[in-house]
């Protein structure tokens, strides 16, 4: 057996190409047969520069990175040759990482914040840093740190009533409470996203995350030049990804409202498809390498033309959509009267037969799918029921909330309701009262409420605001009905266009949501072209680690061998959260082409994965 | 005896080692009390957990970030468990990033499962989280 294993070797170290190459397969499964006869040492390969290298199982590769970051020498952090990530608490003080990497960008940002912050800020930034100089994990050091957090946050809420007090008209007493809201509102924005624009628009990881996301459009781009699609489709997905822009993590609902978190410690990245814009938060690109941006910032540009967004695209077109976007955020109701009645009795009647639609990912999507679901039947009287019951339990939200009357009410002389009429005013009151720049086709409830009741009109012809009590009542009524009937005929019609894409069936088991599997999936097509501009494979290696290193699992998780168990991947197929597992998206970053690129085993683990689906 | 002396000279800096740490108490790591209150918020790639509990006359949170925090105001004002009770049974549209709530302060364990989208949570973990120190910078 020695003798067969000693000849198969030098046979392999003679005509190394002969395994790389696929014909070979045979006798790559032979070599792989006596090796596991042998023992648990995988055969050796050679690397393009004539070294003997091991090939290591692909599972390995990932695995020993996740194992390796959390061990008790490491505890969230690793440096390695291409990278470092650092998520622990290694300081003495025992905060996070994502923490001191921010304040330390808001030190280091304190010449480009705006003037009359900074003449405030002085002395908060001389008492962080000298916190910072003596770190010490006791109660009174946090008790300091958590008092300076907070005075900031005073600070800025200063300097925003500051310039919003400034920024009054003479007749300041017109201006209605919510007015002076929006103004504070806005202001208070204006200095935070100020702050974030002083701390990273110039600093070395946002830096990194721009220059990677140039490589990572370049690379997306050129990945679905090579999709096995029809050329308009293609053309359409080249399209929608070249209009995406990539945002600092603003506040500011115009630009993409990331949250505050996102502007400062929060691991996370995302695409918002109202703003067509991405952005990274702040505690992940203070605390990966470029190597796990390139593959997050690949999925999210993926978001941008997933099965979900490609079949909104369609209904985006429709006239239904184009209804909705001019109902959103109205100021005056945007129809007469004559053309809502006539919308109503047209376009808001129920479809009596829905034909499912082809979506061109079919075939990839089916793949994704490990457990294969039955889905209910797709046909009109399903999407109605749905749309109901959809619709019913937005009513009742909106109702729980006393949005209707809130809309309804005009208030008195001496205190005239702000709300009134204006379902604008209450979307920019959950955005700090900036009224946002898109315009939302997906729930029109509250716009056609208004519209309903503008347009209502007595038995005598008198409208709302003169009808008698008995028949405001039944006009109020009749308008909370009337926006649920334009509601319900809204959703029918986004569902027959996203057919088993929307997300919004997923509950109702007509539809599957694979959006995040297609995004991890583009990634994985992507990646190898990342890789292949690294020339070294120790450092090829390292790469394909590190790239999944965001999915390695927390401390805190029960952790058993992998070997023993699937619990958590049979558990996520009953799950309606749309993230695949954690170690399947780890796993499923060995695609053949990464596995050849980094000489690693595509071993049975893999399988776990979805590397190897296609169109 | 010089043995013996040189055991008690020898064991010297263990015991300034067990004086300096008695008196300085507050360097020993801080615990949070099984009475505590906790909110979890399952991001895509992390998990943001506060536990919020009364330390002497203060209140005190403890999260993913900041091993200590002094809340200047009470963090659970805004607490109305039985609104968000009803109001994380109601079926959500759309996407859902999970909510765990525990109140643990009164022995038994209390939980509420939603997601963060939904409005009344949504506005409940947002009041905690700033209260606690976090998003402040």
């Amino acid at each position: 057996m020695r003798f067969a294993l000693l000849l198969i070797l030098i046979v392999f170290w003679t005509f190394p190409t002969l395994a790389e190459d696929p014909g070979n397969a045979e006798l790559q499964a032979l070599i792989d047969s006596m090796s596991r006869l042998e023992g648990p040492q995988a055969p050796k390969h050679c690397d393009p520069e004539g070294k003997k290298v091991s090939q290591p199982d692909c599972s390995r590769l990932t695995d020993d990175i996740c194992e390796k970051l959390w061990d008790p020498k490491h505890d969230g952090v690793l440096e390695l040759q291409t990278g470092k990530i650092d998520v622990g608490s290694k300081g003495k003080s025992g905060i996070k990482s994502t923490v001191r990497a921010d304040v330390q960008a808001l030190l280091d940002a304190e010449k480009r914040l705006p003037s009359d912050l900074r003449s405030k800020a002085e002395p908060i930034m001389n008492r962080f840093r000298e916190l910072l100089k003596n770190e010490i994990d006791s109660k009174k050091w946090h008790r300091d740190f958590g008092n300076l957090l907070s005075d900031w946050g005073s600070i800025i809420e200063e300097v925003a009533q500051d310039r919003a007090k400034a920024s009054l008209p003479k007749d300041e007493k017109s201006a209605s409470s919510f007015e002076r809201k929006a103004r504070l509102g806005q202001k208070k924005i204006e200095v935070s996203d100020q702050i974030t624009r002083a701390k990273y628009a110039n600093g070395p990881n946002w830096k990194r995350v721009e220059q990677t996301y140039t490589a990572a459009k370049a690379d997306i781009l050129a990945v679905i030049d090579d999709l096995k699609l029809p050329a308009a489709i293609r053309e359409k997905m080249k399209k929608k990804l070249n209009s995406v822009e990539l945002s600092l993590p603003l506040l500011d609902p115009r630009i993409i409202d990331s949250g505050e978190e996102c502007a400062t410690t929060e691991v996370n990245a995302f695409y918002d498809p109202i703003y067509n814009r991405m952005t990274v938060c702040a505690g992940f690109f203070n605390s990966y390498p470029d190597a796990a941006f390139y593959t997050v910032l690949i999925h999210e540009l993926g978001h941008s033309i997933d099965p979900g967004i490609f079949a909104d695209l369609a209904f985006e077109e429709s006239r239904m959509a184009q209804i909705a976007r001019k109902l959103s955020n109205f100021e005056k109701p945007p129809f007469n009267c004559r053309e809502w009645d006539k919308l109503q009795q047209d376009l808001f009647e129920m479809p009596s037969r829905i034909v499912e639609p082809k979506h061109p990912y079919r075939k990839l999507i089916d793949c994704f799918s490990s457990r294969k679901k039955e889905l209910e039947p797709f046909n009109a009287e399903k999407l109605r029921y749905a749309a109901k019951k959809q619709t019913s339990s937005l009513i009742a939200r909106y109702s729980d909330l006393n949005a209707f009357g809130y809309l309804a009410k005009s208030g008195t002389k001496d205190e005239p309701n702000d709300f009134y009429m204006r379902p604008d005013r209450r979307v920019a009151r959950s955005h700090n009262y900036i009224p946002p720049s898109w315009k939302k086709s997906d729930d029109i409830v509250t716009e056609s409420f208004v519209q309903s009741l503008s347009c209502a009109k007595a038995k005598d012809g008198a409208s709302f605001e003169r009808a008698s009590r008995e028949d405001r009542n039944k006009m109020f009524q009749d308008a909370i009905l009337s926006a649920q009937s334009a509601q319900e005929a809204l959703l029918v019609e986004k569902f027959r266009h996203c057919g088993r894409e929307c997300r919004e069936l997923l509950k109702e088991e007509l539809s599957r949501d694979r959006n995040e599997n297609f995004a991890d999936w583009i990634s994985i097509q992507a990646f190898p072209r990342y890789l292949s501009r690294e020339t070294s494979l120790e450092k090829r290696r390292e790469l394909a680690g590190l790239a999944s290193s965001l999915f390695c699992t927390e401390p805190g998780y029960i952790k058993t061998s992998n070997a023993d168990h699937d619990f958590d991947v049979i558990e996520k197929t009953f799950s309606q959260l749309p993230h695949p597992e954690y170690r399947v998206r780890r796993l499923s970053v060995f695609s053949p082409k990464v596995a050849e690129l980094v000489n690693c085993r595509m071993d049975d683990e893999l399988k776990k994965g979805f590397g190897s689906c296609d169109f | 005896m010089r043995l013996l002396t040189r055991a008690r000279i020898g064991r010297m800096p263990l015991m300034i080692a067990l004086v300096f740490y008695a008196t300085i108490g507050s360097a020993a790591k801080i615990i949070v009390p099984p009475e505590h209150f906790s909110v979890s918020v399952q991001g895509k790639y992390e998990t943001r957990w506060t536990k919020v509990f009364k330390d002497g006359a203060v209140w005190a949170c403890q999260t993913d970030l900041l091993p200590y925090f002094e809340a200047k105001q009470e963090p659970l004002k805004d607490l109305d468990w039985k609104r968000l009770k009803t109001s994380a049974s109601s079926k959500d549209l759309g996407p859902c990033t999970p909510v765990i709530l525990e109140d643990r302060r009164r022995g038994k364990t209390e939980t509420i499962t939603g997601c963060l989208e939904n409005p009344e949570i949504g506005r409940f973990v947002k009041s905690v989280h700033k209260k606690c120190g976090r998003g402040l910078l």
